[in-house]
Protein backbone atom coordinates (compact mmCIF):
# COMPACT_ATOMS: atom_id res chain seq x y z
CA UNK A 1 0.00 0.00 0.00
CA UNK A 2 1.50 3.32 -1.07
CA UNK A 3 1.88 6.06 1.51
CA UNK A 4 -0.46 9.02 0.98
CA UNK A 5 1.29 12.11 -0.40
CA UNK A 6 0.15 14.11 2.64
CA UNK A 7 2.40 12.21 5.03
CA UNK A 8 5.57 12.75 2.98
CA UNK A 9 4.68 16.40 2.45
CA UNK A 10 3.90 16.95 6.14
CA UNK A 11 7.20 15.41 7.28
CA UNK A 12 9.17 17.43 4.72
CA UNK A 13 7.40 20.67 5.62
CA UNK A 14 8.10 20.30 9.33
CA UNK A 15 11.72 19.38 8.57
CA UNK A 16 12.00 22.52 6.44
CA UNK A 17 10.54 24.73 9.16
CA UNK A 18 12.36 23.28 12.17
CA UNK A 19 15.65 22.08 10.66
CA UNK A 20 15.89 24.34 7.61
CA UNK A 21 16.24 21.27 5.40
CA UNK A 22 14.65 22.29 2.12
CA UNK A 23 15.91 19.56 -0.24
CA UNK A 24 13.05 17.14 0.36
CA UNK A 25 10.23 19.71 0.28
CA UNK A 26 11.67 21.03 -2.99
CA UNK A 27 10.90 17.67 -4.65
CA UNK A 28 7.34 17.53 -3.30
CA UNK A 29 5.97 20.80 -4.70
CA UNK A 30 4.51 21.12 -8.19
CA UNK A 31 6.04 23.85 -10.39
CA UNK A 32 2.62 25.50 -10.77
CA UNK A 33 1.49 25.17 -7.15
CA UNK A 34 -1.30 27.42 -5.87
CA UNK A 35 -0.79 28.26 -2.17
CA UNK A 36 -2.83 30.45 0.18
CA UNK A 37 -2.66 31.01 3.93
CA UNK A 38 -5.64 33.22 4.77
CA UNK A 39 -4.72 35.94 7.23
CA UNK A 40 -3.57 39.52 7.85
CA UNK A 41 -0.49 40.01 5.64
CA UNK A 42 0.24 43.35 7.34
CA UNK A 43 0.88 41.50 10.60
CA UNK A 44 2.29 38.26 9.19
CA UNK A 45 3.98 38.81 5.79
CA UNK A 46 4.18 35.06 5.11
CA UNK A 47 0.39 34.89 4.93
CA UNK A 48 -1.44 35.48 1.67
CA UNK A 49 -1.42 33.88 -1.77
CA UNK A 50 1.58 32.56 -3.68
CA UNK A 51 1.80 30.99 -7.12
CA UNK A 52 4.61 28.74 -8.35
CA UNK A 53 7.19 26.59 -6.65
CA UNK A 54 9.81 29.30 -6.18
CA UNK A 55 7.37 31.64 -4.44
CA UNK A 56 6.16 28.84 -2.18
CA UNK A 57 9.68 27.74 -1.25
CA UNK A 58 10.46 31.35 -0.45
CA UNK A 59 7.45 31.65 1.85
CA UNK A 60 8.36 28.38 3.60
CA UNK A 61 11.83 29.88 4.24
CA UNK A 62 10.14 33.00 5.65
CA UNK A 63 8.09 30.83 8.00
CA UNK A 64 11.23 28.89 9.03
CA UNK A 65 12.93 32.22 9.81
CA UNK A 66 10.17 33.23 12.22
CA UNK A 67 8.58 30.11 13.70
CA UNK A 68 9.54 26.87 15.41
CA UNK A 69 6.99 24.04 15.61
CA UNK A 70 6.93 22.33 18.99
CA UNK A 71 3.93 20.11 18.63
CA UNK A 72 0.93 19.52 16.42
CA UNK A 73 -2.11 17.33 16.95
CA UNK A 74 -4.44 16.27 14.17
CA UNK A 75 -7.95 16.60 15.54
CA UNK A 76 -9.51 15.42 12.29
CA UNK A 77 -8.16 14.12 9.01
CA UNK A 78 -9.65 13.08 5.71
CA UNK A 79 -7.65 11.52 2.90
CA UNK A 80 -8.97 11.46 -0.65
CA UNK A 81 -7.30 9.90 -3.68
CA UNK A 82 -5.05 12.90 -4.35
CA UNK A 83 -6.44 15.26 -1.76
CA UNK A 84 -6.37 15.66 1.99
CA UNK A 85 -7.81 17.86 4.68
CA UNK A 86 -6.91 18.15 8.36
CA UNK A 87 -7.96 20.09 11.40
CA UNK A 88 -4.81 20.73 13.43
CA UNK A 89 -3.79 22.24 16.73
CA UNK A 90 -0.26 23.71 16.72
CA UNK A 91 2.09 24.83 19.47
CA UNK A 92 4.70 27.22 18.08
CA UNK A 93 7.35 29.69 19.17
CA UNK A 94 7.88 33.01 17.42
CA UNK A 95 11.67 33.12 17.09
CA UNK A 96 12.07 36.91 17.23
CA UNK A 97 10.25 37.26 20.56
CA UNK A 98 10.55 33.70 21.89
CA UNK A 99 6.82 33.93 22.50
CA UNK A 100 4.82 30.68 22.60
CA UNK A 101 1.71 30.55 20.42
CA UNK A 102 -1.10 28.06 20.11
CA UNK A 103 -3.34 28.06 17.09
CA UNK A 104 -5.96 25.95 15.37
CA UNK A 105 -5.90 25.64 11.59
CA UNK A 106 -7.59 23.77 8.79
CA UNK A 107 -5.91 22.84 5.54
CA UNK A 108 -7.07 21.53 2.19
CA UNK A 109 -4.32 20.02 0.06
CA UNK A 110 -4.39 18.74 -3.50
CA UNK A 111 -1.61 16.60 -4.99
CA UNK A 112 -0.65 15.82 -8.57
CA UNK A 113 1.65 12.84 -9.18
CA UNK A 114 2.71 12.98 -5.53
CA UNK A 115 3.51 16.69 -5.54
CA UNK A 116 1.56 19.45 -3.84
CA UNK A 117 -0.46 21.34 -6.46
CA UNK A 118 -2.75 23.35 -4.21
CA UNK A 119 -2.88 24.26 -0.52
CA UNK A 120 -5.45 26.40 1.30
CA UNK A 121 -4.98 27.08 5.01
CA UNK A 122 -7.50 28.77 7.30
CA UNK A 123 -6.43 29.86 10.77
CA UNK A 124 -8.31 31.22 13.75
CA UNK A 125 -6.34 34.42 13.28
CA UNK A 126 -8.16 36.42 15.93
CA UNK A 127 -6.76 34.06 18.57
CA UNK A 128 -3.35 34.15 16.89
CA UNK A 129 -3.18 37.95 16.74
CA UNK A 130 -4.29 38.34 20.35
CA UNK A 131 -1.46 36.04 21.45
CA UNK A 132 1.08 37.76 19.18
CA UNK A 133 0.22 41.29 20.36
CA UNK A 134 -0.54 40.17 23.94
CA UNK A 135 -3.74 42.20 24.11
CA UNK A 136 -7.38 41.43 23.41
CA UNK A 137 -8.33 43.11 20.14
CA UNK A 138 -11.65 44.06 21.74
CA UNK A 139 -9.82 46.34 24.18
CA UNK A 140 -8.43 48.37 21.28
CA UNK A 141 -11.86 49.20 19.93
CA UNK A 142 -14.58 51.51 21.08
CA UNK A 143 -17.86 49.70 21.50
CA UNK A 144 -19.91 49.06 18.40
CA UNK A 145 -23.10 47.18 17.74
CA UNK A 146 -22.16 44.15 15.65
CA UNK B 1 -19.17 4.29 -1.53
CA UNK B 2 -19.96 5.48 2.03
CA UNK B 3 -17.73 8.50 1.56
CA UNK B 4 -19.51 9.54 -1.65
CA UNK B 5 -22.91 9.07 -0.01
CA UNK B 6 -21.86 11.17 2.99
CA UNK B 7 -20.40 13.83 0.70
CA UNK B 8 -23.82 14.08 -0.99
CA UNK B 9 -25.59 14.19 2.39
CA UNK B 10 -23.48 17.16 3.47
CA UNK B 11 -24.10 18.95 0.16
CA UNK B 12 -27.85 18.44 0.60
CA UNK B 13 -27.71 19.72 4.18
CA UNK B 14 -25.88 22.83 3.01
CA UNK B 15 -28.45 23.40 0.24
CA UNK B 16 -31.22 23.12 2.84
CA UNK B 17 -29.55 25.48 5.28
CA UNK B 18 -28.67 28.23 2.80
CA UNK B 19 -32.15 27.97 1.25
CA UNK B 20 -33.49 28.89 4.70
CA UNK B 21 -34.93 25.46 5.51
CA UNK B 22 -33.86 25.30 9.14
CA UNK B 23 -36.01 22.32 10.15
CA UNK B 24 -34.92 20.40 7.04
CA UNK B 25 -31.33 21.08 8.01
CA UNK B 26 -31.88 19.89 11.58
CA UNK B 27 -33.54 16.70 10.29
CA UNK B 28 -30.17 15.80 8.79
CA UNK B 29 -28.49 16.03 12.19
CA UNK B 30 -28.55 13.56 15.09
CA UNK B 31 -30.40 14.55 18.27
CA UNK B 32 -27.07 14.82 20.12
CA UNK B 33 -25.28 16.78 17.38
CA UNK B 34 -22.23 18.70 18.61
CA UNK B 35 -21.13 22.01 17.10
CA UNK B 36 -17.95 23.91 17.74
CA UNK B 37 -16.75 27.01 15.94
CA UNK B 38 -13.40 28.46 16.89
CA UNK B 39 -14.37 32.09 17.24
CA UNK B 40 -14.13 34.97 19.74
CA UNK B 41 -17.44 34.57 21.54
CA UNK B 42 -17.16 37.99 23.19
CA UNK B 43 -17.64 39.46 19.70
CA UNK B 44 -19.57 36.64 17.99
CA UNK B 45 -21.50 35.18 20.96
CA UNK B 46 -23.69 32.89 18.87
CA UNK B 47 -20.64 30.83 17.82
CA UNK B 48 -18.47 28.75 20.17
CA UNK B 49 -19.85 25.39 21.31
CA UNK B 50 -23.42 24.04 21.10
CA UNK B 51 -24.94 20.66 21.82
CA UNK B 52 -28.20 19.19 20.58
CA UNK B 53 -30.76 20.30 18.02
CA UNK B 54 -32.38 22.94 20.24
CA UNK B 55 -29.10 24.81 20.70
CA UNK B 56 -28.24 24.55 17.00
CA UNK B 57 -31.70 25.82 16.08
CA UNK B 58 -31.25 28.81 18.40
CA UNK B 59 -27.80 29.57 16.99
CA UNK B 60 -28.96 29.35 13.37
CA UNK B 61 -32.01 31.49 14.19
CA UNK B 62 -29.62 34.13 15.57
CA UNK B 63 -27.66 34.02 12.31
CA UNK B 64 -30.93 34.40 10.40
CA UNK B 65 -31.88 37.43 12.48
CA UNK B 66 -28.58 39.13 11.61
CA UNK B 67 -28.39 38.35 7.89
CA UNK B 68 -31.13 38.81 5.32
CA UNK B 69 -29.49 36.81 2.55
CA UNK B 70 -27.06 33.92 2.71
CA UNK B 71 -25.30 32.32 -0.23
CA UNK B 72 -22.64 29.62 -0.31
CA UNK B 73 -20.20 28.11 -2.79
CA UNK B 74 -18.51 24.82 -1.98
CA UNK B 75 -14.93 25.21 -3.22
CA UNK B 76 -13.41 21.93 -2.01
CA UNK B 77 -14.73 18.74 -0.45
CA UNK B 78 -12.78 15.78 0.89
CA UNK B 79 -14.64 12.73 2.16
CA UNK B 80 -13.37 9.60 3.84
CA UNK B 81 -15.63 7.06 5.53
CA UNK B 82 -17.95 8.82 7.97
CA UNK B 83 -16.11 12.15 7.74
CA UNK B 84 -16.43 15.01 5.28
CA UNK B 85 -14.45 18.25 5.11
CA UNK B 86 -15.64 21.24 3.10
CA UNK B 87 -14.14 24.59 2.24
CA UNK B 88 -17.06 26.93 1.71
CA UNK B 89 -17.16 30.55 0.55
CA UNK B 90 -19.99 32.43 2.26
CA UNK B 91 -21.76 35.65 1.32
CA UNK B 92 -24.00 37.05 4.08
CA UNK B 93 -25.96 40.29 3.72
CA UNK B 94 -26.38 42.21 6.99
CA UNK B 95 -29.92 43.21 7.89
CA UNK B 96 -28.62 46.32 9.65
CA UNK B 97 -27.10 48.07 6.62
CA UNK B 98 -27.29 45.59 3.68
CA UNK B 99 -23.52 45.25 3.49
CA UNK B 100 -22.20 41.84 2.47
CA UNK B 101 -19.82 39.89 4.69
CA UNK B 102 -17.75 37.48 2.61
CA UNK B 103 -15.43 34.85 4.03
CA UNK B 104 -14.16 31.29 3.66
CA UNK B 105 -15.17 28.64 6.15
CA UNK B 106 -13.59 25.23 6.74
CA UNK B 107 -16.07 22.74 8.15
CA UNK B 108 -15.39 19.22 9.35
CA UNK B 109 -18.45 16.98 9.58
CA UNK B 110 -18.76 13.57 11.21
CA UNK B 111 -21.76 11.44 10.29
CA UNK B 112 -23.44 8.60 12.16
CA UNK B 113 -26.12 6.44 10.55
CA UNK B 114 -26.41 8.93 7.71
CA UNK B 115 -26.88 11.98 9.94
CA UNK B 116 -24.46 14.68 10.97
CA UNK B 117 -23.38 14.21 14.58
CA UNK B 118 -20.45 16.63 14.79
CA UNK B 119 -19.62 19.96 13.14
CA UNK B 120 -16.27 21.69 13.66
CA UNK B 121 -15.59 25.05 12.00
CA UNK B 122 -12.43 27.06 11.41
CA UNK B 123 -12.36 30.46 9.73
CA UNK B 124 -10.12 33.50 9.50
CA UNK B 125 -11.73 35.10 12.53
CA UNK B 126 -9.54 38.21 12.32
CA UNK B 127 -10.95 38.99 8.88
CA UNK B 128 -14.50 38.05 9.91
CA UNK B 129 -14.48 40.21 13.04
CA UNK B 130 -13.16 43.14 10.96
CA UNK B 131 -16.01 42.73 8.47
CA UNK B 132 -18.69 42.26 11.11
CA UNK B 133 -17.56 45.31 13.11
CA UNK B 134 -16.63 47.21 9.93
CA UNK B 135 -13.20 48.05 11.32
CA UNK B 136 -9.78 47.67 9.71
CA UNK B 137 -8.17 45.72 12.54
CA UNK B 138 -4.72 45.64 10.90
CA UNK B 139 -4.65 49.44 10.84
CA UNK B 140 -5.91 49.49 14.41
CA UNK B 141 -3.06 47.25 15.55
CA UNK B 142 -0.21 48.54 13.39
CA UNK B 143 -1.24 52.17 13.03
CA UNK B 144 -0.53 51.89 9.31
CA UNK B 145 -2.98 51.93 6.42
CA UNK B 146 -3.60 48.52 4.84
CA UNK B 147 -0.79 47.42 2.52
CA UNK B 148 1.74 49.92 3.86
CA UNK B 149 4.86 48.21 5.24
Amino acid sequence: MTEHSLWRFSRALHRAINERQFNEIDTLIDEDVDWTIHGPVDLFPFFGARRGKDAVLDVIRQIADRVRVHRFDREAIMLGLESASSLLRYSLTMLDTNKPLRLRLAHFAQFKEGRLSSLRILIDNHELVEQAVCLPIRSRMVSVSA
Amino acid sequence: MTAELNRQRVLTMLENYYAGDLEGTLERCTDDVEFFSNAPIDILPHLGGHHGKAELRAMWQTVGQRYSEMRHEVAIMVAEGDRVAALIRLFLRKRSNARVVQFDLAVFYTLRDGRICQIREVMDTFDLVGQVLERDLSTLLTGKPEGES
